[in-house]
């Protein structure tokens, strides 16, 4: 069901569970797209999504009718992202992919795969390769500008940095993207 | 083939945020070098499967639901009703069950019209009836 910003403040003021119910289930998609994007990672993505909720519903009562919810949104999920403890960093989850794009469970009981599904790389694993190497910042910037095509002047607002500071993140972004995916042969031919 | 530009001008030319002086030497300077026009190439496929949406598609697991149960679990509670209108609804599905059975009972329809019909016909004596029940509770309540 899609119901409208307004309308969703509408109906969280007579019945909150409603209200946030219809908020996540219009705004599950956005975040849980992005944090996937940025981690890589379905576990952290799950974890990502839930802290985001969490703290939106925590403000929703504080929150101003007359602003509109997806700034916000987009804001809480940056920032969470952002700050996302990388304690898991050492640990090798079952669930984790590896660069070909299967998960490690797959690949175990499969060793006669292994090597064909190591080999073979098409441009959507490289370049997800190659976001995932990135600095958080770098890593943020590009997703934002390129996944959910957002203006520089946005970016900067939303990640609370100057607008040369987010030139600057792009340009170094791209510049190891490409580099990756030359490596990985993926324009060749 | 040591070309000096700096590669950044030819990002900044793709996205359109270029200087347009610079703009202007760029496209100068692509005419004669090679290497800038392999890069700007380059830079061009990349650009493409950058803002390919396809390569950020995901999808969405079942855990989001559980997600969001605990959430809403936690976050607010179901607004509370009071005993009373409680107790209410609880009667209220009560007196609906137990009626049902009226839909089938045979021939009910049909007497609840003859009913009516004759509560038409006789208006006069359905008003003296409603009155005396009205006096009657008046009584009871004075009493």
């Amino acid at each position: 069901m899609d119901v409208s910003d307004a309308a969703i403040l509408k109906i969280y003021k007579k019945n909150k569970h409603q209200g946030l119910e219809l908020l996540y289930d219009r705004y599950k998609k956005y975040v849980y797209t992005i944090a996937y994007n940025y981690t890589h990672n379905k576990e952290d993505a799950l974890d990502l999504t839930q802290e985001v909720f969490i703290s939106i519903l925590k403000s929703m009562d504080n929150f101003k009718e007359e602003f509109s919810i997806l700034p916000w949104v987009k804001r809480i999920t940056v920032n969470k992202c952002l700050n996302f403890a990388r304690d898991k960093k050492e640990a090798v989850s079952l669930n984790q992919t590896v660069a070909a794009g299967s998960e490690i469970q797959d690949l175990i009981g499969a060793p006669n795969n292994t090597e064909s599904t190591t080999l073979y790389q098409d441009t959507r694993q490289s370049l997800a390769k190659a976001i995932k190497e990135l600095p958080p910042q770098e890593r943020m910037a590009l997703l934002l500008r390129h996944m959910k095509g957002m203006k520089y002047e946005e970016i900067a607002r939303i990640m609370n940095v100057p607008l040369g500071t987010v030139k600057t993140l792009l340009h170094r972004a791209r510049k190891t993207v490409k580099v990756s995916m030359v490596k990985d042969g993926i324009w060749e031919g | 083939m040591d070309c000096k530009l700096d590669k950044v001008l030819l990002q900044d030319l793709l996205e359109g945020t270029i200087d347009p002086v610079e703009k202007l030497f760029v496209e100068e300077h692509l005419k004669t070098c090679r290497e800038c026009r392999q890069e700007l190439t380059e830079l061009k496929l990349l650009f493409w499967d950058l803002f390919d949406k396809s390569n950020y598609e995901v999808s969405l697991p079942s855990e989001l639901d559980q997600i969001k149960d605990l959430i809403l679990a936690n976050a607010a509670e179901q607004p509370a009703k009071s005993t009373a209108e409680i107790i209410c609804d609880i009667q209220r599905q009560n007196i609906r069950a137990s009626g049902m059975f009226l839909d089938y009972v045979p021939g009910l329809k049909t007497g609840n019209m003859l009913v009516k019909e004759s509560v038409k016909a006789a208006p006069s004596a359905m008003l003296r009836i409603s009155k005396g029940l009205v006096k009657a509770t008046k009584f009871f309540l004075a009493k």
